[in-house]
């Protein structure tokens, strides 16, 4: 493989504009277009509808690399024909950005290796500025097809204008706009000078959108676009950065959350091999040096003061116990009525990349390569930090190695700005796991109490009591509050379901919204429900439609062995997210979302000490491994709906389904999480 | 400090950084070789595998200085043109999603099969249960090995 000294500064290609930003080039491109401007696109794969080449006579337009035809803001056509997409979404791993460029594609005819999707400039013509809420396909699906659809109108009006032949009469396919009745074609990249001086008005009435029949691309599976990159190891995430001159920057943090500096004594740290300079921010002690693991080594050698603040008194196991006390639990009236007390417990995202910012201040200007959720915001924070205009900072996006709500918080970009500004010179922080699991922003502890009366039909009243801290210590969390609410109610209608002596399946057919039954009776079919299992196992059912969106449900089959330890066996899924853009992808996140929803049920959760997260590595916050991985089979309802989203829904089902399993396979109720085999024996 | 060492992917490479130092800041920090990642520093989650001698080791654990005189295989070094027969299946497969963890997954997998090139499942899992992902991508990983491995995959 050849590596490029300037390869990251390529990869994290600039857009240029106004606190503008950055783009990812997808794999199938290579490190950057390389296209010849005098080749045709490729033709497809069979080959047998390769155009025949126009008549001699015919006047081309010569191609010049330099045009650029815009479709309006979200999609540019250059003299090479390639089509570039600007959306305002980051690529976490759930597929966005792949499926963008196959609307793009689809509806512009356009072979999609020659389709790029780029960060949007920070301006809210673009739409809302943050990844998040598993709404990026959903809200840029018709947005994108018309855009894309407009791209198309241009290129036809350009084309039979200079065939001087009706518009109606030429079509497109991979590329090219053709008039079949003289056999003419040109390539997009011969019309993109002449279409970009088409006003978009001309083609207002002519630009139309394809019937799902006619979508090609839409709706087949798609390997994510930096596929290659990734699996070479040459995608360049925010953690891999590198600037000329660059410092490598680590921080200590209070040991109690949000915690302050009151004084340190850095001369031990100064020693360290490497480190060049230590000193105080807002959230910490910085220390910066001429490797990441020097500067580590320097934050190990700091004395510290610190004031602990306002969380010095916090304790999970007091705010169970409060919690516990507001539930205001009475002696139900009568044996008709059915109650439970759920618990859920803080838990850290855990992305395997941890939070890390390069930036570059001085006193004019910032530059921040930023793995985020949350550009918009860390945009203004940034610029309020500074004291900098918008227009003088310049934000640049990688691809990022998980985010899960985690990167819709700044607090690591605020850092590392602060940082470059104190020591004049672009650093890289880089928080260690440690930190990572210890200083986020988690989710937030719950008690819930659930009653429902079985001598009348309906679903249960639930009252919560949630730990409050929402933008401070905690926030959104993988599937969010629809989490948690799905834990409760189907574990509780499990618990209804058996106390009336119903089959679990049949009583949510009756209690719960229809748009939930497709999915309901599709796991019912697919997952041998209702047949006997071998004594220790047992299927759980559960259903959530996450956002109010997209409904989904799962079965888990478990076993239990007798040391408690909980096996997973299997999971069926049924998803309806309305026209499926990327199948592959949207299997792919189910698989993801059930595992994190596993991992909750089974795995680590946090405790808060005096302030201070327990928890510190994957030694005590485990997650879920190959070896405790379940056979998922996932089943997307067919649909010809306007796509909702994803990216979140997979989770809320599993935990539910798991504890409802093991209801069955053991006939004990548990009613917290994450379920320990302790609780089992 | 100690001028060291170190052939890694065919080539040689000399650096000036303290015996102590992990081969992951190394590799990543002084040489650039930025495909092996760093997660939990512990060797917990194995996203910074590379091979020393063809072994799977984690390299946020393992001191520059026990690198010397090996042959260390990175991730840029699993394939001339990216297309190991375990690459190809994971693309195949469609197994990354933020992909972070699949370079060191790839190293493990490779190691696993340069010395068990038809490994069961339960193998699989002997070898790759230390090695983390967030995003579930652990049945497609699975789907992959086997796929790689039905190729005659250990090359």
């Amino acid at each position: 493989m050849t590596r490029n000294k300037d390869l990251n500064r390529r990869d994290f290609l600039k857009v240029g504009g106004t606190g503008l930003l950055v783009g990812i080039y997808l794999s199938s491109c290579g490190e950057s277009p390389t296209f010849s401007p005098t080749l045709a696109p490729s033709p497809t794969a069979t080959g047998t509808d390769q155009p025949t080449p126009a008549p001699a006579e015919t006047p081309r337009p010569t191609p010049n690399p330099d045009a650029i035809m815009e479709a309006g803001i979200f999609i540019h056509v250059d003299g090479r024909g390639f089509v570039t997409g600007y959306i305002p979404r980051t690529e976490l791993g759930q597929g966005s950005l792949t499926a963008f460029a196959m609307i793009i594609a689809d509806e512009l005819d356009q072979p999609i290796d020659q389709v790029r999707i780029e960060h949007s400039p920070l301006d809210m013509a673009y739409g809302d500025l943050h990844t998040g809420g598993s709404d990026s396909i959903s809200a840029y699906f018709s947005r994108l097809a018309k855009a894309a659809a407009r791209a198309r109108a241009l290129l036809v009006t350009a084309a039979s204008r200079i065939w001087e032949v009706p518009y109606e009469a030429c079509t497109t396919e991979n590329g090219r706009v053709m008039h079949a009745e003289t056999g003419n074609w040109f390539t997009y990249a011969e019309l993109v000078e002449p279409a970009s001086t088409i006003p978009l008005s001309d083609v207002a009435a002519s630009a139309e959108t394809k019937n799902p029949a006619g979508y090609k691309i839409i709706g087949t599976p798609v390997a994510d676009f930096d596929s290659r990159q990734m699996l070479e190891g040459s995608t360049v995430y925010g953690a891999d950065f590198t600037l000329p001159g660059m410092l490598y920057a680590a921080m200590a943090f209070p040991p109690v959350l949000r915690g302050s500096v009151v004084s340190f004594d850095a001369s031990q740290a100064l020693k360290v091999p490497g480190v060049q300079d230590a000193f105080a921010i807002d959230s910490g002690v910085a220390v910066v040096a001429d490797s990441t693991w020097a500067a580590m080594q320097g934050v190990e050698a700091l004395r510290v003061e610190w004031d602990p603040g306002p969380n010095a008194q916090l304790n999970s196991a007091a705010l169970r116990e409060e919690f516990l006390a507001n539930l205001e639990l009475s002696v139900p009236a009568d044996d008709q009525v059915l109650d439970a007390v759920y618990e859920v417990p803080f838990y850290a995202h855990a992305p395997l990349e941890p939070m890390n910012c390069v930036a570059d201040v001085t006193n004019s200007r910032c530059e921040v390569w930023a793995p985020t959720q949350n550009p918009g915001l860390a945009l203004s924070r940034v610029s309020a930090l500074t004291g900098l205009s918008r227009e003088d900072i310049q934000f640049h996006i990688p691809r990022v190695g998980g985010g899960f709500g985690r990167r819709l918080m700044i607090d690591y970009i605020e850092q590392a700005v602060e940082i470059s500004s104190k020591a004049g010179a672009p650093v890289k922080l880089t928080w260690t796991r440690e930190q990572d699991m210890q200083h986020g922003y988690f989710h937030p502890l719950s008690l819930h109490h659930a009653r429902a009366d079985l001598s009348q039909q309906g679903l249960p009243r639930i009252h919560s009591q949630t730990f409050q801290s929402w933008d401070d210590l905690t926030y959104a969390w993988r599937s969010v509050t629809n989490f948690t609410d799905a834990f409760v109610r189907e574990c509780f209608l499990d618990e209804m379901a058996y106390a009336l002596g119903r089959d679990p399946s049949e009583l949510r057919l009756e209690l719960l919204p229809e748009r939930l039954h497709g999915v309901i009776e599709t796991v019912v079919a697919h997952s041998n429900w209702g047949e006997p299992m071998s004594s220790g196992s047992g299927r759980g059912l559960a259903c959530w439609s996450t956002w109010n969106v997209t409904p989904v449900a799962q079965v888990a089959e478990v076993s239990v062995a007798d040391s408690g330890k909980v096996r997973v066996e299997r999971v069926v899924c049924a998803i309806d997210c309305g026209l499926a853009v990327n199948p592959d992808m949207v299997t792919a996140q189910m698989e993801g979302g059930i595992v994190w929803g596993l991992t909750a049920a089974l795995k680590g959760s946090v405790d808060i000490v005096d302030g201070s997260v327990q928890q510190s590595n994957f030694a005590d916050y485990p997650l879920l491994q190959i070896d405790e991985m379940p056979q998922i089979e996932v089943h997307i309802i067919p649909s010809d709906r306007r796509p909702s989203g994803v990216g979140e829904m997979g989770v809320p089902p599993a935990a539910p389904a798991v504890l409802n399993a093991i209801f069955a396979a053991t006939g004990k109720r548990i009613r917290h999480l994450p379920v320990r085999p302790e609780d089992l024996v | 400090m100690p001028n060291t060492s170190l052939l890694i992917n065919g080539e040689m490479f000399t650096v000036d950084v303290s015996p102590e130092m992990p081969l992951l800041w190394v590799l990543r920090d002084s040489l650039g070789l930025t495909g092996t990642k760093y997660s939990c520093g512990q060797g917990l989650c194995g996203s910074c595998t590379v091979h020393l001698d063809g072994a799977a080791v984690r390299s946020c654990i393992t001191p520059v200085a026990a690198a010397t005189g090996k042959i260390i295989t990175t991730i840029e070094g699993l394939s001339k043109n990216g297309d190991h027969p375990l690459q190809q299946a994971w693309l195949a497969e469609k197994v990354p999603q933020c992909g972070y963890c699949q370079p060191g997954q790839l190293m493990a997998a490779a190691a696993l099969l340069s010395n068990n090139p038809l490994p069961t499942d339960s193998e699989i899992d002997a070898a790759m249960s230390g090695v983390l992902c967030r995003c579930g991508t652990y049945q497609r990983i699975r789907s992959a090995i086997h796929r790689a491995a039905s190729a005659g995959g250990s090359s």
